[in-house]
């Protein structure tokens, strides 16, 4: 009886893929395990959903199935009981972003609101990018210095012994950071170094990219699992909170000959043993697109 | 002889006892103790004003440090910033080599934050953890961690962080608090009235800011309103730029 009782665990847990406890990550028991990136959804058998009042009464508006959540923190309690139709709830504040509406934060029942993996029929389907000639330089204009010298080049010294894993192209806030060809979105905004974001994008013939130090801003059409053709805007140019440096975009290219992240310990560039440099293939797309290069 | 022997043995017990009540309480035993979160959940029917945004002051009385902490800080926190306290106790961790993903889970699970855990994976470039909590200790919130893995699979921090309230003495207090629970911090590498950096000896930098409305925008993560201006972000990050 006892030794099928992991079996069963395993098999209840895949079958549910939500709330699924710890079974391969050797998580602490009872820590809640989801899948997918953190990106919540309404996630209801309905149409829409109520969202309401603080005093779980009003209703203060609806949402639509799979609309995009996000929970609300807001350094107290922001979890409420209510028991409707002799079932009980747990109710939690969040941010509707896609209402048009003045309003867009409500409560909800907790159940309700999960990541877009885990919800049947939320999840973007993962669209290959098809081949592309085309290649392009990521940003809108010439860097405003060269890539090529100084902290800013590929393999520069930094602390501790180790190595710039990126070029860093200099540009101005808020600019346009762009696909150097066709791919796919891997991993979607992830917090990167000093208030920016990075993004990771499997392009066409194998290459991976980070493009990291952006804003939060999402680009239209940017998401996981989403394709992007060469010169679509990924993201905006950001700059980081030291202010040490310019806005740039930090380009980091991967040959995508080796697997796991990208970020590493264990060698100069704390990074994946795929890592390129992208100098010259960068001089090559910024002649092309500029006519000139650096 | 045996009476020698009685006396010596009487003697010995006596040290052992003495010894045993002057150890520190193992942090097994602490853990059951201590609960720094609030309740999680409230009734709705038993509040008649709607219980969001307690303010820090009303914290429950934590009043001791974190069970991996016990026994070793001499500064018992204020309850005001115990929560502070606690939190950047979580992120000073960072240096230990035992400061694991499971060790994490389970300070946050101790400490009744509910921790939850996004694994985001592709066969490209690999898994991302993200772990956050559910029940955030009283003043502050949306603790945030994300976990790479490296090539002999052992996986380690990338960026953890959390938001202090905001408050005349929280960029000031959460600076302190940095200070005290980073071992060996040397003196800040960026010293400005709304942010601080410091360099970690293992690659790693640790940051506190206070957030204007601009740097509340467009966080894919958390929501925002105008009254967050002001709040304190306090991270751990791994190093990219020098200064």
């Amino acid at each position: 009886m006892f030794k099928w009782f992991p079996m069963v665990v395993i098999a209840i847990t895949t079958f549910t893929n939500h709330v699924v406890y710890a079974v391969d990550l050797d998580l602490p028991v009872g820590v809640e395990l989801q899948t997918g990136a953190l990106d919540y959804v309404v996630c209801i058998n309905a149409a829409t959903l109520n969202v309401r009042d603080q005093a779980l009464a009003k209703v203060l508006f609806t949402v639509a199935k799979h609309s995009a959540a996000k929970p609300v923190q807001s350094f107290g309690t922001d979890r409420l009981k209510k028991t409707i139709d002799g079932v009980e709830y747990t109710f939690i504040k969040s941010e509707f972003p896609a209402v048009t509406g003045a309003v867009k934060v409500g409560w909800v029942a907790e159940n309700y609101i999960v990541t877009r993996s885990s919800c049947p029929g939320a999840n973007l389907p993962i669209v290959v990018a098809p081949p592309s000639p085309a290649w392009t330089f990521p940003t809108l204009k010439r860097p405003s210095v060269s890539y090529k010298d100084g902290m800013r080049r590929f393999k520069a010294n930094r602390s501790n012994g180790r190595l710039h894993a990126a070029c860093d192209l200099y540009r101005v806030t808020g600019e346009d950071a762009l696909a150097v060809t066709a791919g796919t979105v891997i991993r979607d905004k992830y917090y990167f170094y000093e208030g920016t974001y990075a993004i990771e994008v499997k392009h066409a013939g194998g290459k991976v990219a980070r493009y990291g130090e952006i804003t939060g801003k999402t680009a239209p059409s940017i998401a996981l699992n989403k394709s992007v053709r060469a010169g679509q805007t990924l993201g905006y140019v950001g700059k980081v909170n030291s202010g040490c440096c310019t806005p740039m975009l930090h380009f980091e290219l991967y040959s995508g000959t080796a697997s796991g992240s990208l970020s590493q310990s264990g060698n100069s560039f704390q990074r994946r043993k795929d890592l390129i440099d992208p100098t010259l293939l960068l001089s090559g797309w910024e002649k092309l697109k500029f006519g000139t290069s650096y | 002889m045996k009476k020698l022997i009685a006396t010596g043995a009487t003697i010995l017990l006596f040290v052992f006892i003495i010894q045993y009540l002057r150890a520190p309480v193992p942090s097994s035993q602490v853990a059951g103790e201590i609960d720094l979160g609030s309740p999680s959940v409230t009734s709705a029917k038993e509040t008649a004003t709607p219980p969001v945004r307690e303010p820090a002051a009303s914290v429950p009385e934590p009043s001791r440090p974190l069970a991996s902490n016990a026994g070793k800080t001499p500064n018992v926190p204020k309850p005001a910033d115990s929560s502070l306290e606690a939190m950047g106790h979580t992120l000073g961790q960072i240096g230990q080599p035992a400061f694991s993903l499971k060790g994490l889970l389970e300070d946050l699970q101790r400490t009744g934050q509910q921790p939850l855990v996004v694994r985001d994976d592709n066969p490209d470039s690999g898994e991302m953890l993200i772990v956050r909590t559910k029940s955030p200790l009283p003043g502050t919130r949306y603790f945030h961690a994300q976990y790479f893995t490296d090539e002999s699979g052992d996986r380690f921090v990338q960026h953890m962080s959390f938001e202090f309230k905001p408050g005349a003495d929280s960029m000031s207090e959460a600076i302190a608090s940095v200070e005290r629970n980073f071992a060996g911090l040397s003196r800040p590498v960026v010293q400005r009235a709304d942010y601080v950096k410091w360099k970690l000896d293992n690659h790693y930098i640790v940051w506190v800011k206070k957030m204007a409305a601009a740097d509340l925008q467009e966080d894919p993560f958390n929501s925002y309103s105008l009254s967050d201006d002001g709040t304190i972000r306090v991270a751990v990050e791994l190093e990219i730029h020098g200064e």
